[in-house]
């Protein structure tokens, strides 16, 4: 048979988008289903990965690979400087929080002209592709499969669990929330950096809090606290809307209708097991 | 006399206005079963509060073994050999028993995280032993027949006894139980008592409880103490404590004296 037809660039660049989604949502789902920390500004930390890394590349003309890590590192970093003071927040209070971090970050890039204000970063070099997307998407389940199945990954459900009965078995909460947190904010800034040198062009709008609620909604249509779930939710709403370009300006619609539809009829996720309440 | 556990020296906690725990002192000896009673309110879960580090006391020290716990935190002061059990049950519901016990011996275990993420030699030594550990353990609880059952489905009995299980999982030395027997059926809280006492016996383990079922208060401990509007009114074995008139005021009220 002939597959050549799954090669077009457009379906390429639709499967890397998704594999960059999908990168992205496993860290959100470390951060919000396996810890229970609910977050509204992960697009920030993508943000800040596309950002560093792009502007290594550009101003400095570093490889893609030390882009790639200054990008993820300056990710992890913002994630752990901001996860030591708000970690000690709660519930809607944590998601307010992380909400106006996103928005932070958004207005800081929209006004700081060397980094492009309102008209971004262009010129970046097309360092990526399906295979290496492909390879983090690997990578990335790997990792975060690893880790919750060790000790530190039940140390870490167990805050998600019940944090006071956690820190009275001995668990230190205050450190896995950061570290989650951190890991978590990593793998955005890896997606970032990936979008960044594949579609070329970055500017703030791409990052803003619909960013953050798409990605979201990703996990909680897969299901909170499932790998498996996550990725399937990522691919299901990252090819809908393509599926769909026939429908013109509907096609967003059906977005919120499935969302609708889930929550009534499965508000664990597709795949989702457990019950996250944050 | 035994040697001393656990003190707790002129401890006061208050919150605003409200004493819920007044100048109170007493120790703990090692390997006595010390029950804590009172009536509603008297301060009891408060001193279990203070002693597990969720409160910082407002006045006085607690001293564990030598060492000053007031400031420290309670995940450190679990480490330091002191794990408790709560009123109202607190497992990890959407874990399994295995794992809610694995958790609890989390902070007795040396790797870290990339090689538990990368599943070094070191790490799957470290992993099976605590697996092996874990199931000697629940089948001393007599629980290992659930071990992957999800523990929010466990029967209430079973729940309380997996909340002690895990307590012990940490490997304190001194128990904290609170109210473990609420919401038993009296054959449900013979058979606690028996497992309290085998604990203390057979693991050396030291326990202090809060518990309002006097049959097990008077029936395992070594002594009590007695709480009422945060103050310690008594302290002693169980049958000095029945004959106390302060003690027996504080639950019954004072009698009214009759005049003709």
């Amino acid at each position: 048979m002939d597959f050549s037809f799954l090669f077009n660039d457009y379906v390429v660049q639709v499967a890397t988008n998704t594999g960059i989604n999908i990168i992205m949502v496993l860290g959100l789902n470390l951060i919000t289903g396996v810890t229970g920390q609910l977050s509204l500004g992960h697009a920030a930390f993508m943000s800040i990965g596309a950002y560093s890394s792009a502007f290594v590349s550009t101003t400095l003309g570093a490889p893609f690979w030390v882009a790639l890590i200054i990008g993820t590192f300056t990710g992890a970093l913002f994630g752990a400087i901001l996860g030591i003071p708000i970690l000690r927040l709660r519930g809607d209070y944590l998601a307010i929080a992380t909400l106006g971090f996103g928005e932070i970050i958004r207005v800081f890039l929209l006004n700081t002209s060397f980094l492009g204000g309102a008209l971004g970063i262009y010129n970046i070099p097309d360092a990526t592709n399906f295979w290496v997307v492909l390879g983090f998407v690997i990578f990335t389940i790997f990792f975060m499969y690893r880790l919750e199945k060790s000790r530190h990954g039940l140390a870490i459900k167990s805050i998600r669990e019940d944090e006071i009965a956690s820190e009275m078995m001995g668990i230190n909460i205050a450190r896995y929330k950061i570290i989650s947190f951190t890991i978590g904010s990593a793998f955005a800034a890896i997606g970032g950096t990936l979008y960044a040198h594949f579609m070329t062009y970055i500017n703030p709008v791409d990052f803003g809090f619909m960013k953050s609620i798409e990605q979201l909604c990703m996990l909680v249509l897969g299901g909170m606290g499932s790998i498996f779930g996550a990725v399937v939710g990522t691919i299901v709403l990252s090819t809908i809307p393509e599926i769909l370009r026939f429908a013109s300006e509907y096609r967003m619609l059906t977005y919120g209708i499935v969302l609708i539809i889930m929550m009534i009829f499965r508000p664990q996720g597709l795949f989702g097991k457990i019950k996250v309440n944050v | 006399m035994a040697e001393i556990l656990l003190e707790l020296k002129n401890i006061s906690m208050h919150f605003g206005g409200l004493k819920a725990v007044d100048d109170v002192s007493f120790v703990i000896h090692k390997g006595e079963i010390l029950s804590l009673i009172g009536p509603n309110g008297a301060g009891k879960t408060t001193a279990f509060n203070v002693i597990t580090g969720v409160y910082i006391p407002t006045l006085g020290d607690v001293i564990f073994k030598g060492t000053r716990l007031n400031e420290l935190k309670p995940y450190k002061i679990t480490e330091m050999g002191i794990a408790r059990t709560f009123q109202n049950i607190r497992l990890f519901g959407q874990l399994s028993v295995i794992e809610n016990i694995i958790i609890a011996m989390h902070c007795r275990r040396k790797t870290n995280m990339i090689q538990s993420v990368f599943r070094t030699i070191g790490y799957l030594k470290e992993e099976k032993a605590c697996i092996e550990e874990a199931e000697a353990l629940l089948d001393y609880m007599d629980l290992l027949g659930d071990k992957n059952e999800q523990a929010q489905n466990l029967p209430y009995g079973k729940q309380r006894k997996l909340e002690i299980a895990r307590a012990l999982a940490t490997g304190a030395e001194l128990l904290l139980l609170d109210e473990p027997a609420a919401g038993m059926n009296p054959q449900e809280t013979e058979e606690l008592m028996d497992t309290i006492q085998r604990i203390r016996k057979d693991l050396e383990k030291t326990v202090f409880l809060i518990e309002h079922d006097m049959k097990l208060v008077m029936g395992i401990s070594d002594r009590i103490v007695v709480f009422d509007y945060g103050k310690l009114i008594a302290e002693g074995t169980p049958d000095e404590i029945k004959k106390n008139p302060r003690v027996i005021e504080a639950y019954l009220g004072k009698e009214v004296e009759e005049h003709a």
